[in-house]
């Protein structure tokens, strides 16, 4: 069972798996840290983000789901976050 | 060293022969040998060439005057999502190539396919042709008469000549009453196989000439085209001919490629407009470069890209999603034989499971799938607006 995480929580968890990936100290990543000029993540590193999102935080990105613009840190928690809520609102 | 201007003033040939003999290279000393002549007539040392712990015992089927190694980068992208009928499930492709970002967009249009469910690749030919011309002194009927009575003796003179190689069928060209092409299709298992057809197809021609009165033959009259490109093995294929096609939805192409259906239809199809306009053989984006990066990684004859790049990349638009397909009519590559013998070409081929018997098959739909990614990706780029500006930051790093 998913429980709601606070976006704290997200943000933690984003910016370690960021961090790994991306093999850059973690304090680097802030939510306001832009995501292709300031961390490098080109469109290749976008499907491996995009995967990973998923498995860290098991959540389902389905095949037809359209992304909203995602252009710093913030927004990648954001979207995280409505996943959540848009488990919740479901159950 | 000595340098010559050109002479445009007279086609009078000079009246004594102008190399010395300190101009030959030694070709019958070893590798030392070689490197001292270098040294000593060229003033030159190579000694990155030089440092391989490759000896010419390796590669003596496939080069001469062996002097050392040139150094190619070796990348590797995927996963590629396979659903052909060989090659199924996850694979990761080897490039060779110093083109910077070539296996990246490889790579992006590979990430897109497996996403995407994966690439369904077909192979609907599987054989290379040779065409000698015959000089006759009889009537052509009469020649294709003899053809046909002794096509079991053709076989098996083929049989004697090659134990991997099978001629399938043969059919007739006639360029004027006494002169005809006739063009030997055979199968050739894992091999590329073009030495094998060449001399099997010398061994059928000395046994037509020895039982039909014809005045000369040329074992290689050029109609095959081979390393070159022409519309014959366009339409009619030369080596494999394969299909590979990926259906993307709007979501993958909005997330992940940075364009949407309508901008990659429209780049397409003017794209295939201004190549009609140019007279182009084949309309396509880059086969070329992924071939070219595959190719010289897994040691496939380099040359044959004039054949396996001529091919045609098709999009079809739905409203969700749009279907691109390529079509490989003349992809000449084999799994055994020839540079594919090599050790690190044999590692590359091994990274794709592509040593078994019977992997030539299998390795030709993973290359068809590779040449989609890569259409997909620069497609997608080129639509978005996003590919000079890639470049630029390539050339960017220091």
């Amino acid at each position: 069972m998913k429980s709601r995480m606070l976006k704290e929580e997200i943000f933690e968890k984003l910016a370690e798996t960021l961090s790994n990936m991306l093999k850059i100290p973690i304090d680097r990543i802030k939510m306001n840290t832009t995501l292709t000029n300031e961390l490098g993540i080109d469109s290749l590193d976008f499907f491996d983000i995009v995967v990973r999102i998923s498995e860290t935080f098991d959540l389902k990105i389905g095949i037809e789901e359209e992304l909203p613009p995602l252009n710093v840190v913030g927004d990648v928690v954001d979207f995280i976050e409505s996943k959540f809520l848009n488990l919740e609102e479901k159950k | 060293m000595r340098t010559i201007a050109p002479d445009t003033t007279t086609h009078q040939p000079p009246s004594k022969l102008f190399l010395k003999s300190c101009d030959f290279i030694p070709r019958h000393g070893n590798t030392k040998e070689l490197r001292d002549w270098i040294k000593s007539k060229l003033g030159c040392e190579m000694p990155i060439v030089w440092s391989t712990n490759l000896t010419s015992e390796t590669f003596k089927r496939n080069i001469e005057n062996y002097i050392g190694t040139t150094q190619i980068p070796l990348g590797i992208a995927g996963p590629l999502l396979m659903r052909g009928e060989r090659a199924n499930g996850l694979y990761y492709v080897p490039f060779a190539t110093t083109e910077g970002l070539l296996v990246d967009s490889y790579n992006r249009g590979m990430l897109a396919i497996s996403q995407s469910g994966g690439a369904r690749v077909s192979l609907l030919k599987d054989h290379i042709d040779i065409s000698p011309l015959f000089v006759l002194k009889d009537e052509v009927k009469n020649f294709s008469a003899f053809l046909e009575k002794n096509i079991e003796d053709i076989k098996s003179v083929v049989k004697t000549k090659t134990s991997h190689g099978r001629l399938i069928r043969y059919d007739l060209r006639v360029v004027n009453p006494n002169h005809v092409i006739v063009t030997f299709y055979y199968h050739t298992k894992d091999a590329m196989g073009l030495n094998m057809i060449n001399i099997a197809t010398d061994g059928v021609c000395r046994f037509i000439k020895r039982s039909f009165p014809i005045e000369n033959y040329y074992l290689r009259s050029n109609f095959s085209s081979d390393k070159k490109t022409s519309y014959h093995n366009f339409l009619s294929g030369y080596g494999k001919s394969v299909l590979a096609s990926v259906t993307l939805p709007q979501a993958i192409i909005k997330n992940y490629l940075g364009t949407t259906i309508d901008k990659i239809y429209d780049f397409w199809y003017w794209a295939f407009i201004s190549s009609q306009q140019s007279g182009m053989v084949g309309i396509n984006a880059q086969f070329a470069n992924g071939l070219a990066g595959i190719y010289i990684a897994t040691g496939q004859d380099v040359a044959q890209i004039v054949n396996a790049a001529t091919g045609t990349t098709i999009m079809h638009r739905e409203k969700n999603h749009i279907n691109i397909t390529v079509k490989l009519p003349s992809l000449v590559i084999g799994t055994l034989g020839g540079g594919t013998q090599l050790p690190s070409q044999r590692e590359c081929l091994a990274l794709m499971n592509c040593l078994e018997e019977g992997a030539a098959q299998k390795f030709s739909e993973i290359v068809a799938a590779a040449v989609l990614a890569g259409e997909v990706s620069i497609c997608a780029a080129l639509s978005a607006g996003t590919f000079a500006e890639a470049h630029a930051k390539k050339r960017a790093i220091r």
